[in-house]
């Protein structure tokens, strides 16, 4: 049985004016927005590579840190330039970010960001690398905080890092001392 | 085809079943971008589906000032939830399901009565203009109980399904068809030859 003719009278029915109404709900909707909520393990659990874009989740410091592990060494240093000691906290390919933190060697200036006029065009290349949010930078900074903590927990109190993660979206490093001082 | 309501607003009128289904590309796109944040995704979503919306909500409830709360309401919850939203799916199906949602909990609030009686009764002092509906299709729609009238708008405008509707209406999907079926049956009846044909 055909039921056109009901559904012909529906859409053709005439509604009242709604048009103030719905602009006003576009203002509402508009102030509403989703602010880019998604967390960032979300993201990164894509196949993909998220690396923050400031900080590209890598910070420097001239802090007492842990060796590389040959294999994430070898991975990280084929997306960005690696100098020396690198500690990877959290590597991709299982829902992590590329989290790296890396230690100047002697006469490293802290000021100046690890890697910075090195060139970068495998990273700048590389497709599966994007650009992250602000927040993302800190989310994954801190999520490396996290993991970095937790490897920390072999070296004796007295010379462990105190680390945390600063207004600039960076790990700092409380007690931080130089490479040779502890090396005596 | 196109027309225009009363307010100026261009309405397309092409079958809503049919653009409920299809998918355009871009409307999977604007999704995700809505769920990256663009508030300027947010807005043509809205602007998109308002007017469906509103639609809906009027028929069913048959109340103008109710009509609009119910579709701003079902609107704004389904941005405050656009997030979860699976952007490969299309969107007006979720969208129909909120409004169907809220305009039977107004009916359910207490309200049907009211709007049954001043439809039926004082035409001229209702919320609803009788004229804003064909003259036939608005008395007999006017005399369906207010589920039933529920039912006819859900299937045949938002193109829900039995399962859907009985979901709910809290009813089996046996008894919406029965009632569906008798809803169509009163209006057929009801209605002049010349506008079922």
């Amino acid at each position: 049985m055909s039921t056109g003719w009901i559904e012909s009278g529906l859409r053709e029915a005439h509604v009242p004016p709604s048009g103030e109404r719905r602009e006003r709900t576009v203002a509402l909707a508009r102030a509403i927005a989703p602010q880019s909520r998604r967390s960032w393990h979300a993201r990164v659990a894509r196949p993909r590579i998220l690396v923050p874009a400031a900080a590209l989740a890598i910070t420097a410091m001239t802090a007492p840190g842990q060796a590389a592990t040959k294999e994430a060494a070898h991975l990280v240093s084929n997306i960005v330039p690696l100098r020396s000691h690198a500690l990877v906290v959290s590597t991709p390919g299982r829902g992590g970010s590329l989290g790296v933190i890396m230690r100047a060697g002697p006469g490293h200036d802290p000021s100046k960001p690890f890697g910075a006029g090195r060139p970068n065009d495998p990273f700048r290349n590389n497709p599966n690398v994007h650009p992250a949010t602000r927040a993302e930078a800190r989310a994954a900074t801190q999520h490396s905080l996290d993991r970095l903590r937790a490897t920390l927990r072999g070296i004796p109190a007295d010379r462990r890092p105190t680390l945390r993660v600063g207004p600039s979206g960076r790990i700092q490093v409380l007690n931080a001392r130089p490479r040779h001082a502890q090396q005596r | 085809m196109n027309g225009s309501t009363s307010d100026g607003e261009a309405v397309l009128t092409a079958p809503l079943a049919l653009r409920a289904g299809v998918r355009s590309a871009d409307e999977g796109e604007l999704v995700r971008q809505a769920q990256r944040g663009s508030r300027d995704a947010v807005e043509a979503i809205v602007r998109r589906h308002w007017h469906e919306a509103h639609r809906a909500a009027f028929l069913i409830v048959r109340d103008e000032a109710a009509a609009e709360d119910i579709a701003q309401e079902s609107m704004l919850a389904a941005i405050r939830e656009i997030e979860r939203f699976d952007s490969r799916r299309p969107i007006a199906p979720w969208l129909h399901r909120i409004v169907a949602n809220r305009s039977i909990d107004w009916l359910r609030a207490g309200n049907r009565d009211a709007a049954a009686t001043e439809l039926l009764h004082s035409p001229s002092e209702a919320s609803v203009d009788p004229r804003t509906l064909p003259a036939d299709l608005a008395e007999a729609m006017g005399r369906l109980p207010a589920d039933d009238r529920a039912i006819v708008v859900l299937r045949h405008l938002l193109d829900l399904s039995s399962d859907e509707i009985g979901a709910l209406l809290s009813m089996p999907a046996a008894t919406v068809r029965t009632r569906l079926r008798r809803a169509l049956s009163v209006l057929r009846a009801d209605l002049k030859p010349e506008t079922r044909s």
